[in-house]
């Protein structure tokens, strides 16, 4: 039996309408979006306009406008980032922040930038007061992940877009480990900026990202160049979408994020998660009855998306991570995840854990396999 | 002129495909006859697209486009003696 529990990396396998409109776009609607105007031109734009549609209604954005297709969440994450600080401005994150966010951040310290990283419990609870507190007449962003891809603790974010509301500081949400996991309401939680990766939780393929930026605030583009707009003149375009979208779109990627998008809906968020926490629940039951092994994050699984990082106790997480793979075709991913202050908050760094992470195809009998696998390794 | 008189002599640009799409997507919606063409260049430079529709159908269809999108409106355009001429 092969087993994929690295779905926090990319999910797989993914559902059959995403692979078909991937390789069908790509074969018949092969022209560029948005540049030509030839019928088949138009039949690829309107492929971008209705992923575009459909990116919108999944996460309650009222008007697709706001939406700007990129590669990755980390695209996305540099775009909002980088498109809003300026020189002397404060940003507040939590400790449990990927990579994508902070080193972007870390980039523009040299340009007078100041990070302020709020606490946490050791399951990963942010410390609301401590958030409240760290707000300054200088804090321009508070930007926050929506589940930790360590250890999968969820952000309150309705706690924290309140936070922000109430000082009128703008929120950007990593979404990467929660877009397609959990429902995701810009409106109702409160979002200024969400940055959403295609090939996760949201089922499409690599190669595809999205930011969100609520009306009226502004920010700066990452890259500017061709839009297929209002081409006589030298400057970037400011109207929406095209402002933040500089070259050819990944069309092909996009009909398969928007077939992602249909299947999610089809089936219903609702009972895709409470599959998910199902099996989070029998795996953490199972991990936790092994005395040498120690199980990372809160151990409500309501309280997480469906990622579990635990260790063997005596054992490297890459030798571990190395038999899973070898011995048992068990994909799993070791190490620090590239969210190494996570990993400070759990007692982990520098030498990181083994991660399962579960998406929607995965199933009961592979949860059993995987702990009848890890049974005998903790014997060994 | 290369070609015959086009079918529908009501045009309207707008400045990103992005929202001519959507022009689209309304006039499909409230029944409005239309046709996605090659914006003629003369018209102006945005977007590569115009959409023409139903001459006698201009009330309904600028109230629709332009409820959601008038600062993205470059504009109405009427047939006239072989070329498309503001008249918005």
């Amino acid at each position: 039996m092969a087993v994929y529990f690295d779905n926090a990396a990319t999910s797989w396998p993914k559902p059959e309408a995403v692979y078909n409109e991937v390789l069908r776009v790509m074969r018949e609607v092969g022209a560029n979006p948005g540049r030509s105007a030839h019928q088949l031109a138009q039949e690829a734009g309107r492929i971008v306009f209705e992923a575009r549609e459909a990116v919108a209604r999944f996460f309650n954005i009222e008007n697709s406008q706001d939406v700007f297709f990129t590669s990755s969440a980390t695209e996305s994450l540099n775009l909002a980032i980088k498109g809003i600080l300026k020189p002397g401005d404060e940003v507040i994150i939590s400790a449990l922040e990927h990579n994508s966010v902070r080193r972007p951040l870390y980039s523009l310290r040299s340009s007078g930038v100041k990070i302020i990283t709020v606490g946490c419990d050791s399951v990963g609870r942010i410390d609301l007061a401590d958030l409240a507190n760290a707000v300054t007449s200088k804090t321009a962003l508070i930007a926050v992940t929506g589940a930790s891809n360590v250890i999968g603790t969820i952000t309150p974010l309705k706690e924290v877009a309140a936070i922000a509301r109430r000082h009128k500081i703008p929120l950007l949400v990593d979404g990467a480990q929660v877009c397609g996991v959990i429902d995701m309401d810009v409106e109702e939680i409160g979002i200024d900026m969400l940055a959403g990766s295609g090939h996760k939780g949201l089922l499409g393929p690599m190669g595809t990202g999205f930011l969100y930026v609520r009306p009226g605030l502004e920010i700066k583009p990452l890259q500017e160049g061709g839009t297929g707009s209002n081409s006589e003149s030298d400057d970037q375009p400011l109207v929406r979408p095209d402002r933040y979208e500089s070259g050819t779109l990944n069309h092909p990627g996009l009909a398969g994020l928007m077939a992602g998008i249909e299947y999610l809906e089809e089936i219903g968020l609702t009972e895709l998660r409470e599959k998910e926490i199902e099996l989070v629940r029998n795996l953490m039951n199972g991990l936790t009855a092994f005395e040498r092994i120690t199980v990372y994050g809160s151990p409500n699984p309501d309280e997480r998306v469906a990622v579990v990082s635990f260790n063997i106790e005596g054992l490297d997480a890459a030798e571990v991570g190395q038999a899973l793979d070898e011995k048992y075709d068990i994909m799993s991913r070791v190490g620090l995840h590239c969210a190494p202050s996570a990993h400070r908050v759990i007692g982990t760094f520098p030498a990181g854990t083994i991660r399962f992470s579960l998406g929607p195809l995965n199933t009961e009998a592979e949860i059993d396999y995987a702990l009848g696998c890890l049974k005998k390794i903790v014997e060994d | 002129m290369l070609f015959s008189k086009p079918r529908y002599l009501k045009m309207v640009v707008m400045m990103t495909t992005y929202h001519t799409l959507k022009s689209e997507r309304l006039l499909k919606n409230s029944d409005i006859k239309y046709k996605t063409i090659m914006k003629p260049r003369y018209v102006s430079s945005d977007c590569g697209l115009a959409i023409t529709f139903e001459a006698d159908r201009y009330q309904e269809a600028s109230e629709i486009i332009t409820k959601s999108m008038a600062q993205e409106l470059v504009g109405f355009f009427d047939y006239c003696d072989g070329e498309w001429v503001d008249k918005s």
